[in-house]
């Protein structure tokens, strides 16, 4: 049977459009970092100008040889090293050398690598890629479209001084791609912009002002995205309430992994904690399942901020992360959940962390899942359910709860607004009781009766005032302000009074 | 990490310029932005510091740079050769502005509309008509990254701490650094908003330090003939020069000067040929914080060679250039050159050496102590 081949063109194409934002390409490199035994990823943008990114890793470096053969053929290849790599402090690999280098195409024309590895030859090597590659590639420039072969760009080795290098990869771009400069730029320089600190746990305080990332601009937006998608640890082990997230940052810390990006320590960006209502945690899991013979496992937690709106919105929703990254980023529709919950879905976020599978349901960007694939939809109907049956079933209960406890308490100051008003005008102390009215009765009965130095105002039940909810507490302070202006012998007097009260009481209601 | 040839970190030498040299001086400008408690602001520094930015580091201990809210150096701007020295750099003082490139290059680049480049043309915007190739984008990139260094100015002080010759035998004349030198004077004159709250400072007054190797040992001609008839110009004027001149060099003229003592010719020279600089560019040093001028031989692979480092206290002229009749240069600026011209002619450098140091060999080296831990505490690593 004839076979079908895969035209060369595609993979170049995805050498120069594979990721959809800076901080997905950046991720790949970062990666790359883990996977070299790296404890410590520093990414420098050269904020505030942006004209260079450099992305330096102190981990096992490669040899001149990998390298050669990565540019020679291997890019997009998911096979490391040509040494066998083992990973420590527990690590899994994550990512992919060849792609990984080559998906910072996306943002300039040419880069350095400088390797420096603990066994074996370190090198210094300037790439070039070139321009106008896709413009080629569609009218089948002869120069670079040969017969089984795409060059997307060339290589050279320079002059290389071990000495005078750390252990680890370097790869800095200084040909940036003048677009991101200038968004960049833009994005730092606008009125209102404020400066990260380094302090990451200050940033998150101010990432929790905005409603959106797009407020922020886009360096706040990679800063933001590189924390949410790379294997860095959480702020703590409480950043999620009920030890959601307790085991997950202890694999975290034992993986020794640290990302800096222009001086600033990164860390999950979540940290639910102040919320007055508080959180309604759901663990996800331990899940361990058989799809078509491959194994998939998965745990995590749904966590709902009750009754507020998580901010930034980037937050909401749920994030897969395979092997500690991220795929894409919060999911807003919950991996699309049928269910409209309105506003609620704005206060829901959570994590599935993938153990085994899943990695077949990747696309191609890494950044994204096809969604009819049959480990996503197990994991999918999973989260579902769950949602379904335990996350919403208590965020309503919750709020019942919560509306019982604020009606109770929006009562309690409205009649102490009735009886402030009431003592204000008459000079009198005020005392308010409940009337013995029968659900029988004609007529309500509310009376006010003058004693001394002291007004005594007697209301029906609350719940026996012929009128709509949300009316019959005014309805009945409405009533006993004319009791107590009847109080008054004279009809003008009487008018007077009543104004007054209905005037004061108003303007505390 | 790549190194500069020098080890800059361990010279006492060297530091002995910094804390004595322009510490101090740095010390006095902060105090007078802060004398005025309306205009108070933090001070602006411009250096070429090296991967160690020990002279960032001596101010930040001795709290005359202070950081940022969010902790940054973000009023330290500096200049390296290559981004790897540029990223080595920034690690040591988070949040410093580098720029990458040669200084002089990036400068004296030709743009014929300056004006409207720095003030509001974007560089960076997509060109109509070229294509997206490499040597648009890097056209692009220097344009916009020399416009991103010029609106840094102006600064409070600026550190020339070059390792190079002054005048460069292949460079014509004036000279690459004198010319970087003339559109550093001008950029100093912008007005920059501060602090992100629309506060707006402008410079009158800014302390220059700068450093050169003493050389070539055979200068251009241009250059040769330039200095000496400056140096006889000057003593024309003032025969009282000559006199001086002879009692510090046996010489009294530049011409046998610098047919017999190429160095001394070059520290007195080089100075004044900086003091008319100055005052072209409508500014002038002023002569009562003086020049302090401190000269040391380096050894190094090739040999030794002699360091010169010059620090003084550079003021705007008044009125300004552009609010006074064509020509006019202010009488205070006039007396203030002559003042100084004669003070070059008169004292000699400070000879740095380790006999010059040893009083003080204790507390330069308990300063580099705290430098170095400083350092750690920014940069853990290195």
């Amino acid at each position: 049977m004839p076979k079908i081949k895969v035209h060369e063109k595609a993979l170049a194409h995805l050498s120069r459009g594979l990721y959809r934002s800076p901080a997905s390409a950046l991720r790949e490199l970062v990666s790359n970092g883990w996977d070299a035994n790296a404890t410590e990823v520093t990414v420098d943008c050269n904020y505030p100008h942006f004209f260079q990114i450099s992305v330096q890793d102190n981990g096992d470096g490669f040899v001149k040889e990998d390298f050669a053969r990565i540019m020679s053929g291997g890019i997009g290849n998911s096979e490391k090293r040509s040494e066998p790599h083992t990973l420590k402090y527990g690590r899994a690999i994550i990512g992919r050398l060849g792609i990984g280098m080559l998906g910072i195409a996306q943002i300039c024309g040419s880069f350095t690598v400088i390797s420096r590895p603990r066994k074996g030859e370190g090198f210094r090597a300037r790439v070039h890629l070139y321009d106008l590659l896709k413009e080629k590639l569609d009218v089948d420039s002869s120069d670079i479209v040969k017969a089984t072969e795409i060059d997307v760009g060339e290589y050279k080795f320079e002059t290389f001084e071990a000495d005078t290098v750390q252990y680890g990869t370097t790869i800095l771009a200084d040909d940036v791609h003048p677009t991101f400069t200038r968004s960049f730029q833009q994005s730092v320089k606008y009125e209102g912009f404020e400066e990260p600190h380094l302090d990451w746990s200050e940033n998150l305080a101010i990432i929790a002002k905005y409603h959106s990332l797009q407020e922020l601009g886009d360096y706040w937006r990679l800063l933001w995205e590189l924390a949410a998608s790379t294997p860095v640890p959480y702020i703590d082990e409480t950043a999620i309430p009920r030890a959601a997230i307790k085991e997950e940052q202890a694999r975290l810390l034992s993986a020794k992994f640290k990302l800096a990006v222009d001086g600033i320590s990164l860390n999950k960006p979540i940290y639910l904690k102040h919320n007055p209502a508080g959180y309604t945690v759901v663990k996800v899991g331990p899940f361990k399942s058989q799809v078509y013979g491959n194994e998939l496992a998965f745990e995590g937690y749904v966590a709902v901020q009750e009754g507020s709106q998580l901010r930034p919105d980037e937050l909401r929703g749920i994030m897969i992360r395979i092997k500690g990254i991220g795929i894409g980023y919060y999911d807003p529709s919950l991996l699309d959940y049928r269910y409209n919950q309105g506003p609620r879905s704005r206060w829901v976020t959570g994590e599935i962390f993938v153990s085994k599978g899943l990695e077949n349901a990747l696309n191609v960007d890494r950044d994204s899942f096809n969604r009819f694939h049959p480990e996503f939809r197990v994991l999918q109907e999973h989260v579902h359910s769950l949602l379904r049956n335990e996350v919403f079933p208590k965020v309503y209960k919750n709020i019942e709860v919560r509306s019982k406890a604020r009606a109770e308490t929006r009562a309690l100051s409205r009649t102490e607004a009735l009886q402030e008003t009431i003592a204000d005008i008459t000079e009198k102390n005020v005392r308010i009781g409940e009337s013995e009215q029968n659900d029988s009765a004609a007529e309500l009965d509310v009376t006010a009766i003058s004693k001394g130095k002291e007004i005594r105002v007697f209301q029906p039940p609350i719940d026996l005032v012929p009128t709509k909810k949300s009316n019959r507490q005014l309805a009945a302070a409405i009533l006993s302000i004319y009791e107590v202006a009847c109080l008054q012998q004279e009809k003008d007097s009487q008018r007077e009074m009543f104004t007054t009260l209905l005037m004061k009481l108003l303007k505390r209601w | 990490m790549p190194e500069s040839n020098f080890p800059f970190d361990e010279c006492l030498l060297k530091h002995f310029v910094r804390y004595k040299g322009w510490l101090p001086s740095c010390k006095r400008r902060l105090k007078a932005i802060q004398s005025d408690p309306k205009k108070a602001r933090r001070l602006r520094y411009f250096t070429f510091c090296a991967v160690g930015a020990v002279d960032v580091l001596m101010l930040d201990v001795a709290n005359v740079i202070r950081r940022s809210a969010s902790d940054r150096f973000d009023t330290v701007v500096f200049f390296d050769k290559s981004e790897e020295l540029v990223l080595e750099t920034k690690k040591r003082i988070p949040g410093a502005i580098g720029f990458t490139g040669d200084f002089t290059d990036v400068v004296l680049l030709e743009d014929p509309n300056e004006e409207l480049v720095v003030d509001s043309a974007d560089p960076l915007s997509p060109p109509a008509d070229s294509q997206d190739k490499r040597a648009t984008r890097q056209r692009q990139a220097t344009l916009g990254m020399r416009q991103a260094y010029i609106q840094e100015f102006p600064f409070d002080i600026i550190n020339l701490d070059l390792q190079d010759f002054l005048f460069r035998p292949k460079d014509p004349m004036p000279g690459k650094i004198v010319n970087a030198l003339r559109r550093i004077l001008e950029w100093q004159k912008r007005t920059r908003k501060i602090d992100g709250k629309g506060k707006i400072m402008e410079v009158d007054e800014f302390c220059l330090m700068f450093t050169t190797q003493v050389g070539p040992p055979v200068l251009g001609e241009d250059y040769r003939e330039m200095l000496i008839s400056s140096l006889d110009r000057n003593i024309a004027r003032d025969t009282s020069l000559g006199d001086v001149l002879y009692s510090r060099t046996g010489h009294r003229d530049g011409q046998s000067l610098y047919n017999s003592d190429f160095a001394q010719f070059f520290k007195v020279s080089v100075p004044k040929a900086l003091l008319a600089v100055l005052l072209e560019e409508d500014w002038y040093a002023d002569p009562k914080d003086g020049l302090k001028l401190f000269e040391f031989d380096r050894d190094f692979k090739g040999g030794t060679y002699k360091m010169l480092h010059f620090v003084l206290t550079v003021k705007r002229q008044n009125p300004k250039k552009t609010n006074r009749s064509p020509g006019v240069v202010p009488a205070e600026a006039i007396d203030a050159y002559a003042e100084m011209a004669k003070a070059v002619f008169t004292n000699d450098a400070i000879v740095v050496s380790d006999e010059t140091i040893a009083p003080l060999k204790a507390e330069l080296e308990k300063n580099f102590t705290e430098i170095k831990a400083r350092r750690k505490k920014y940069y853990p690593f290195a």
